[in-house]
């Protein structure tokens, strides 16, 4: 299965190779959609993962004996269907083609299994239809 | 066949016997059968637009409070809206933004919150005269405790909006939307072949007087639009090659639905409301009918660059709706992104909502008062001589 995993680190674990352990332990795919850490050395990941379910389910258990607050996210954002009107500025920005107009109703099309969590569509869109689900 | 009047139509519309169809069908129908053919099936083409127009407000009439107030500095839900207007009317701006929320509540979110019925904060001061002795109110109203409450925006409804690109080396926040640098997007804000000015280039049926669908409600084209620009040159099938005539739109905000309204806040630029307006073509001649049956192929627009913020916009490129709605654009020699503004969804909405509506004998056509002119020009704001003295 495919999915995509978010992980927040306290600054004890923030050198700690756990991205390496999913990987080498668990013979998880990854690839590193969003990584940061801020001044007080507290870090989050983004991850999109592929593996078998047994392994996931293997390296979330991992993540949580190892004290990452882990979670396993279906949608990086999240559209109010009631606020948006379909304009489509959002898909301007969206180069991965998560957010795309259909080609014959012209509505709003989200494509969550291409989204990597970017969040410019979050910023532009004029109705405050898009918000963040990651955090 | 003789020419069709508006009156005769309004027969038919009374009788049931209208045929009214969509800009978008109206292109298919003429394609498949021909113009003659085609004259003999339609009556009616509905036009409609869905689009972010920030001339946009309305006036509102609060009634006086007791003893009375001459209100002269006045917000709503912390929105100042105009004092210059007697006692107790006033005129919300759309894009007015909010002292406390700035550019994320703005007047346009008002104007769709009175709508949706939500009781918004009024706060007013005033002098006091001998005749207003009140120096302070403040109340919580709602759409249904105002006496009159019309929108009327002074310039709806371009007949041919440009498109927008930025070829600089930073990302620009515009009123087209964020565009990002080195031409890396095209924003474009029409429903192309759907615009109600684009299927009437000569405003020959759409003029003072004219009813149309605005808001959920049934309003009137009050007015030429501010800018209006009807002068400039026009292509072979007479599509003004640049934004062209503008329309100033009045309508009932207690009619209104806020389906067809919404609030917009643009990131670096400021509030903005989504308009939906529909308009109805009678097709008077055969000429009609040809201007309603160009299909975004025929129907062209420019490309402006819009880093360039002092003097005319370079046109980097001259496109079609066609191209625009495809997704992307040939531009410096290599394929380029577009993103609309204008909801082409909501815009067949309305356009089938009022076909609806004037099939079901509810929505009858108005002969224009007046009609405009095709010599106007805008005139950009007079320059100051160095003397500082008018020029």
């Amino acid at each position: 299965m495919r999915t995509k995993l978010i992980m927040k680190f306290s600054k004890d674990l923030s050198n700690r190779p756990i991205t390496y352990d999913l990987i080498q332990s668990f013979n998880l795919c990854v690839n590193i959609l969003k990584a940061e850490i801020n001044h007080a050395f507290e870090g989050l990941l983004v991850l999109d993962i592929e593996g078998k379910s047994s392994d996931i389910a293997g390296g979330l258990k991992y993540l949580e004996a190892a004290g990452v607050e882990a979670d396993l996210i279906t949608n990086s954002i999240e559209i109010d269907p009631d606020r948006c009107v379909s304009c489509g500025l959002c898909t301007g920005l969206c180069s991965v083609r998560a957010l795309v107009l259909s080609k014959e109703e012209r509505a709003l099309d989200y494509q969550a299994n291409r989204c990597v969590g970017c969040n410019q569509c979050v910023g532009v869109c004029p109705t405050g239809a898009i918000e963040n689900a990651i955090w | 066949m003789a020419s069709r009047t508006f009156e005769s139509i309004n027969q038919k519309i009374k009788s049931g016997q209208v045929a009214v169809l969509t800009a978008e069908e109206v292109v298919d129908l003429v394609k498949d059968q021909g113009i003659d053919a085609a004259y003999d099936q339609v009556d009616v083409v509905t036009t409609a637009t869905f689009g972010p127009m920030c001339s946009s407000g309305a006036f509102l009439n609060f009634g006086h409070s007791n003893p009375p107030i001459r209100m002269e500095e006045i917000s709503l839900n912390h929105v100042p809206v105009s004092g210059g207007l007697a006692a107790v009317d006033t005129y919300v701006g759309a894009t007015q933004e909010s002292t406390d929320r700035g550019l994320d509540y703005g007047g346009a979110h008002l104007i769709v919150d009175l709508v949706k019925g939500k009781s918004v904060k009024l706060r007013a001061k005033g002098k006091g005269t001998d005749c207003y002795p009140l120096k302070e109110v403040e109340r919580n109203i709602s759409l249904e405790d105002l006496n009159e409450a019309y929108m009327y925006n002074p310039r709806n409804c371009y007949q041919n909006y440009a498109a927008a690109a930025n070829t600089s080396d930073r990302v620009l926040h515009t009123y087209m939307g964020t565009l990002p640098a080195h031409t890396n997007l095209v924003t474009y804000s029409t429903s192309g072949c759907l615009s109600p000015l684009l299927n009437d280039p000569y405003y020959r049926t759409i003029g003072i007087g004219t009813r149309i669908f605005i808001g959920g409600a049934q309003g009137y084209v009050a007015w030429r639009g501010t800018q209006f620009n009807s002068g400039g040159p026009r292509d072979e099938n007479g599509i003004p090659h640049g934004i062209g005539a503008t329309l100033a739109l009045v309508g009932d905000l207690k009619q209104m639905d806020p389906d067809y309204l919404a609030p917009a806040s643009y990131k670096g630029y400021g509030t903005s409301l989504f308009v939906g307006v529909g308009i109805p073509i009678p097709i008077i001649d055969k000429d009609m009918l040809k201007q309603v049956a160009l299909d975004n192929d025929q129907l062209f627009t420019n490309v402006l660059d819009y880093s360039v913020s002092e003097g005319k916009r370079p046109v980097l490129a001259r496109v079609s709706y066609q191209d625009l709605q495809s997704g992307s654009i040939e531009l410096e020699g290599r394929r380029v992104k577009t993103a609309p503004l204008s909801s082409l969804k909501k815009a067949r909405h309305i356009a089938d909502k009022l076909k609806e509506a004037i099939q079901t004998g509810q929505f009858y056509l108005s002969q224009p008062l007046e009609l405009f002119d095709h010599q106007s020009g805008v005139k950009g704001l007079k320059k100051e001589d160095l003397c500082g003295q008018n020029s």
